[in-house]
């Protein structure tokens, strides 16, 4: 058995004592200040124990340095890639913190521009978090800068690491669109064909009405607000097959017409139909299930046709 | 440098505390407030706790917080309160009830995380004040204590609620610890000034009790229930005998007929060469830890024969310090019994024979007998000892004429009575005389081995000249209760409290009367240990002062330490104690299992034979690939990886076994069968 | 006592290995060429575990589920799984017996020690969780009526691992109910023509001799709980645990119950290899049956699972 290679590689970062760096906090200044007016009072009195009392504070503050340290230092922060999402949701990057020591660390600070969480490590533990940023726009989104930071043990000293910048990121699928009808009737399938109907047990999709749908099949909802006359259609799980078309989608920007691409490609999976994907310079050969609608979204998220 | 203002900073968020903090900052307060309650008018200590249980109420019970108006009042009404009871906001005193109230307020109008901090730092410096009044090891036992509490508070702070209070105190405690070698050295190496900054307060030292520089007779009954101690004595050699234990302090030969005090002559500072004395024995050497008493006099036994660098002379053999005792002092001394014999001039004998008030009939005609004598000394002290004269600490009032008073209606008193009385009697015989206010005997602790003088243990006598022999010491108070010197005053004073009249007691009966309970024993020697640490404590940690630091750096090797020198020292030792401590807690610690370093050794010897375990094989794995390999190194492997799997996975714990696989491992070398298998036949 | 070594090691009661031996033997004789495959079942059954075999048709996996039950000497009984298949199908139906004047149960398939679930992903979920409750629990409930289900209760499903139309995949949720899966595989060369020249596949299993019973077999199962488990070898499990947390191309770590399995199972397979101690080469030989159904690529190239247990393996060292 050799070594095998590592695989993509996870961002795994350990806060090594020279990733760390301490500042006092304001509190921290206001602490000197009392140790000065402390030290004072003992020199003019002359007094050994307040000069004693002052220096153990004193000490017990510097001391206190390396504990604000021990707190932080050596823990493994593991950063992944994100679940995809639609545009528009917030993309979840989970985050998975080791304390490795035999020391509680208490008071730990998962800080980035938007977000603050404090965690509590008992020893030999992990806790999973997950950085929560909104996904504007379809594409990949990158995990945000953050940092691990502590105020521990008493809030006069704050010690952060130095900033991360995982390589994770997030695939943002285009937002869906309104649901549309679809841009033809999928074509019967050969191995299930049980009649391509309005009936069955499972809301399909949406068809333009046709003199004969039955009236309960009507989309009411959607005729009441004026998107037209429109017919829910139901089905058994399996269906046919249809091609979902860039050319289908008629005018508009391009992030609203593959967003229309988008809400077919859900509806045609959650119908169990087989569907395919044709956009200007990609097509994508019918299929369902999980691996292929997300083949398909995917496309969606990355596709740049070069021009617009 | 660049580094750092390139960097963006990443502080946590401030969280207001929970109840629990604000529990434990209640706590804290409390704490604090205890050190000094006994200091603190009733009404002050009512007051903050009132304000204290407030808070307490709105944490835990929902209670309205105090509007800013009335907080306002409070706060009126606490300056108010202050100057009505001291008079000042300033001083000591004041300024610790006003802080003291000023912690009340802060925590009772808590908002923000930063008025917790506020009330934490406040309450370290009202810890502080304590020691303004107290240096005893005690007071730093209770403001350690005290220190622990707030420093507990104040890690809770700043953590979540799941962090226990009981851990927040270990935290401090282990924090505490690992700070005392910073601490010392920071105590040890901080240059010290002589003096203060700025004017203290006119309170700073005020109030204190000791000796007085006037004696009216029954001045002092004050002393005589204050068992404070006056200071402490190491002999250098053996201590003298209880009747020689005279400590001098005070001369007082001007009087005006009732009131005893010193002449203008006596506040004169001399020469040393102005001091004559006839020696009756060999020296006695030792040192005195003199407490604060706020006057300039000291105390030195019957007669001292030098001048220690920090005080002057006086006539009489008297020591004055230079500065007014404000701290407790610590000098060495050298006495002689002996008795002055300056010389007395003829203006000064005048001076020493005033009798402003002229002695009744009945006075004249008894030292009119007395002179026909042969020594009226003699017959004075005769009649004083055969009259019925009684040693008593309650004393009768005395009339106008309090010299005929005494002698011939009450013949009640203590020794301020009998030394008045008998140094006016000899200026009426023609004798002069002078009062002399001290301190007589002392209580030996077996514990430090030293002598213990209290305040209770302070003295009058007399001192009468003779000429040809110089100034006498003659104490009245032996002629009427030996027992106050041959035993000392806290005997006398048990004596007294069983009923005893002192001057008609049996040696057996005293000591009866004396020995007490077991008990009593046991605490009086408990006493004598509790009083040998606080000396210790005084004379090696209170006593610490810039010319105890400077021999401290000349024994380092600082001939002439300048500041930055010091300065110097004490960042380098502060930096090399911070990194000793960073590298026991920064770098993890782990219990060596001797049974997987023997395996890590085994397998580094095939490593480098060309057999390297890979990380993730097992041993029953990397046996096979051994034997296959190496078949000649098998049976010895088959034992080791046996003895291996049987410790480390079956849950055998024999250490015999563990010490064969180590012998084993120890013993076995793969490159020895290679050069075995190649070498000859 | 110098050579205490090794010997120590082998099992101390001759008995529970020979047994295991036989039963090892008796199946190999029915299925050909597949050894380790026959182990790693037999070891899921002794750490009381249900077993999902993926395999494309015809390479044996009912004949392994039936010699298994014949060999254990274990009341046996097969499920056909169908898209129309109903739970009631499964667990039984109360029925009113009118002589009685009362319902009566009438139990269902599922009532026998060793099930086989054939083709469970053909059923809908409704029958899929049917019988997943029942192995999670080991009794059904019909018309508020508890049924215990026999002991010892094993479920080994197999499933056809194609992408097909019509199917309904086990959820991850599921998965996790079965302590192990296992592919067979093609047998190799020599074993096909052994396996071609055979007789009726169908009246070797009538001829198999039972090696245990219900009571013999609960005894074996016993024995795999005193194997002992050494605080180093729980640290190699968490290692493996928190390396699948943190690897970067896992979609998401184990949980506990995984590593507790995988514990389990490696307690079964040390037995089998005559052990009473558990070896980390044991949690290796196991891990990828016990991992392999429960681990997921982050990635779309997806490794299968097996795969990735590998590499698992391979990354994380023996503490």
């Amino acid at each position: 058995m050799d070594t095998a290679p590592v695989g993509p590689a996870a961002d795994v970062h350990v806060l090594g004592r020279r990733r760390l760096y301490m500042l006092p906090t304001r509190n921290g200044l206001y602490f000197a200040l009392l140790l000065l007016v402390m030290l004072l009072a003992a020199v003019n009195y002359n007094n050994g124990l307040a000069y004693g009392f002052t220096f153990t504070l004193a000490a017990v503050g510097l001391v206190s340095m390396l504990y604000t340290q021990r707190n932080v230092s050596g823990l493994r922060v593991t950063v992944k890639d994100a679940e995809p999402v639609f545009a528009g949701q917030s993309a979840q990057f989970p985050i998975h913190i080791h304390n490795a020591s035999d020391t509680r660390r208490p008071g730990v600070w998962v800080l980035s521009d938007t977000q603050s969480r404090c965690l509590d490590f008992a020893p030999q533990s992990s806790r999973p978090l997950a950085l929560t940023v909104a996904a504007e726009r379809r594409g990949y989104l990158q995990c945000p800068v953050f940092s691990v930071s502590s105020t521990f043990p008493f809030g006069l000293l704050y010690t952060w690491a130095k900033p991360m910048r995982p390589a994770s990121r997030c695939l943002v699928y285009p937002a869906p669109g309104p649901r549309l009808p679809w841009p033809h009737e999928p074509a019967a399938s050969q191995r299930h064909h049980r009649g391509q109907s309005l009936d069955g047990d499972d809301f399909v999709g949406l068809r333009t009405y046709q003199p004969a749908d039955p009236p309960r099949h009507v989309h009411w909802k959607a005729a009441a607000r004026g998107a037209g006359w429109l017919t829910k259609r139901f089905g058994d799980s399996t269906g046919g097959e249809l091609w979902l078309d860039w050319a289908a989608t008629h005018g508009g920007r391009m992030d609203e017409r593959l967003g229309v691409i988008c809400r077919w490609v859900l509806d045609a999976e959650r119908a169990g139909l087989r569907y395919g994907l044709r956009l200007p310079d990609l097509e994508i050969e019918p299929d369902s299930g999980g691996r292929h609608l997300h083949r398909c979204l995917r496309s969606l998220a990355l596709w740049d046709p070069g021009y617009e | 440098m660049t580094r750092w203002f390139r960097l963006r900073t990443y502080r946590p968020p401030d969280r207001a505390p929970d109840r629990h903090a604000a529990n434990g900052l209640l706590l804290s307060a409390v704490a604090a407030l205890a050190l000094h309650i006994h200091r603190q008018p009733l009404w002050l200590s009512l007051g903050v706790c009132g304000m204290l249980a407030w808070r307490y109420l709105v944490e835990n019970y929902s209670w309205r917080s105090p509007g800013r108006l009335l907080r306002w009042g409070l706060l009126i009404a606490a300056l108010v309160a202050v100057i009505n009871t001291y008079g000042t906001l300033l001083g000591r005193e004041a300024g610790i009830s006003l802080l003291a109230l000023l912690v009340g307020l802060k925590i009772l109008e808590i908002r923000s995380l930063r008025d917790y901090f506020v009330s934490v730092f406040l309450l370290y410096f009202l810890t502080l004040g304590a020691f303004l009044f107290s240096q005893s090891l005690i007071t730093a036992a209770l403001a350690m204590i005290v220190a622990v509490v707030t420093t507990a508070a104040l890690v809770r702070l700043s953590l979540p609620n799941t962090f226990p209070a009981s851990e927040g105190v270990r935290l401090t405690l282990a924090i505490l610890w690992r700070a005392i070698p910073i601490m010392l050295l920071l105590y040890l190496l901080f240059p010290r000034i002589q003096g203060s900054l700025w004017g203290l307060p006119g309170d700073a030292f005020a109030a204190r009790t000791g000796l007085s520089d006037t004696v009216v007779p029954g001045s002092f009954n004050a002393l005589s229930s204050d068992d404070a101690v006056a200071f402490r004595v190491h002999f250098t050699g053996p201590a003298p005998p209880a009747h020689q234990l005279y400590w001098r302090s005070l001369v007082l030969s001007h009087t005006d007929g009732t009131a005893w005090s010193r002449s203008g002559a006596d506040r004169i500072a001399v020469n040393t060469e102005a001091w004559r004395f006839r020696g009756d024995g060999p020296p006695v050497s030792y040192t005195v830890d003199y407490e604060a008493t706020g006057h300039h006099w000291l105390v030195a036994l019957d007669l001292p024969a030098m001048v220690p660098a920090t005080a002057i002379a006086h006539p009489g053999f008297v020591l004055e310090a230079k500065k007014r005792v404000e701290q407790r002092i610590h000098y060495a001394m050298r006495s002689y019994p002996a008795h002055d014999i300056s010389e007395l001039t003829p203006a000064a004998r005048e001076f020493h024979l005033r009798a402003p008030r002229p002695a009744s009939a009945r006075i004249q005609e008894l030292v009119d007998e007395w002179r026909r004598g042969s020594d009226p000394v003699d017959a004075a002290l005769r009649f004083f000892n055969e009259q019925d004269f009684h040693y008593t600490l309650s004393p009768p009032l005395l009339a106008d004429d309090t010299l005929d008073a005494f002698m011939f209606g009450t013949r009640r008193g203590y020794c301020e009575h009998y030394a008045t009385a008998f140094a006016m009697l000899m200026r009426h015989t023609g004798i002069p005389s002078r009062l002399v206010v001290g301190y007589q005997g002392g209580v030996w602790n077996d514990a430090g081995d030293y002598l213990v003088v209290r305040q209770t243990d302070a003295h009058a006598w007399t001192e009468v000249w003779r000429d040809g022999r110089g100034w006498i010491r003659v104490d009245p108070t032996a002629a009427v209760a030996p027992e106050r010197i041959e035993l000392g005053m806290t005997a006398l004073q048990a004596l007294l409290a069983q009923g005893a009249l002192p001057g008609e007691l049996e040696a057996a009966t005293i000591r009866a009367l004396l020995e007490g309970r077991w008990l009593a024993r046991q605490w009086s020697r408990l006493g004598m240990y509790w009083d040998a640490a606080n000396t210790a404590w005084n004379r090696w940690v209170m006593a610490y002062g810039p010319a105890r630091q400077l021999r401290l750096l000349q024994s380092l090797g600082f001939e002439t330490p300048s500041w930055l020198q010091v300065a110097t020292t004490l960042f380098i030792g502060i930096g090399a104690l911070l990194l000793v401590l960073a590298a026991t807690l920064l770098t993890k610690r782990d219990k060596p299992d001797p049974v997987a370093a023997s395996y890590r050794r085994f397998c580094a010897k095939l490593g480098r034979s060309g057999l390297a375990r890979h990380a993730h094989e097992g041993p029953m794995d990397f046996y096979q690939r051994i034997s296959a390999a190496r078949p000649e190194l098998a049976p010895d492997c088959k034992r080791i990886i046996g003895l291996y799997i049987m410790l480390r996975y079956g849950g055998v714990t024999r250490p015999d076994f563990v010490d064969q696989l180590r012998w084993r491992v120890r013993h076995f070398t793969a490159a020895g069968h290679r050069a075995a298998r190649t070498a000859p036949p | 006592m110098m050579d205490a070594g090794l010997k120590k090691v082998e099992i101390a009661h001759q008995g529970v290995a020979a047994a295991l031996e036989q039963i090892v033997a008796e199946v190999e004789r029915v299925i050909f060429g597949k050894g380790e495959t026959i182990r790693l079942a037999l070891s899921c059954l002794l750490a009381r575990g249900h077993l999902l075999i993926e395999d494309i048709p015809g390479v044996g996996k009912t004949t392994l589920a039936h010699a298994l039950a014949k060999v254990l000497g274990l009341q046996f009984s097969r499920i056909q799984f169908t898209s129309d298949l109903l739970p009631a199908d499964i667990l039984g139906v109360s029925v009113y017996d009118t002589d009685r004047q009362a319902f009566r149960f009438h139990p269902g398939p599922i009532f026998a020690s060793v099930v086989l679930a054939d083709e469970i992903n053909r059923a809908t979920p409704k029958a899929q969780s049917a019988l997943l409750e029942a192995m999670e629990e080991h009794q059904v409930t019909a018309e508020g009526e508890t049924h215990a289900l026999p002991q010892p209760f094993f479920v080994i499903a197999t499933q056809n691992p194609r992408h097909q139309i019509g199917t309904f995949p086990l959820p991850e949720s599921q998965l996790d109910r079965f302590l192990m899966r296992l592919d067979i595989g093609f047998p190799n060369q020599e074993a096909e023509r052994k396996l071609l020249r055979s007789s009726d596949r169908r009246m070797m299993l009538e001829a198999l001799p039972p090696s245990t019973d219900a009571a013999r077999f609960t005894a074996l199962q016993r024995s795999v709980d005193r194997v002992a488990c050494s605080d180093a070898l729980l640290d190699y499990v968490q290692a493996l645990l928190s390396a699948t947390r943190e690897a970067g191309w896992l979609l998401h770590g184990l949980s506990p119950r995984a590593g507790l399995s995988l514990v389990r199972a490696a307690k079964a397979w040390a037995l089998l290899s005559s052990r009473e101690l558990v070896l980390p080469e044991d949690v290796q030989a196991v891990a990828p049956a016990v991992f392999g159904h429960r681990l997921q690529a982050a990635s779309d190239d997806a490794e299968d699972g097996n795969a990735m247990v590998e590499r698992l393996l391979r990354l994380v060292a023996i503490p």
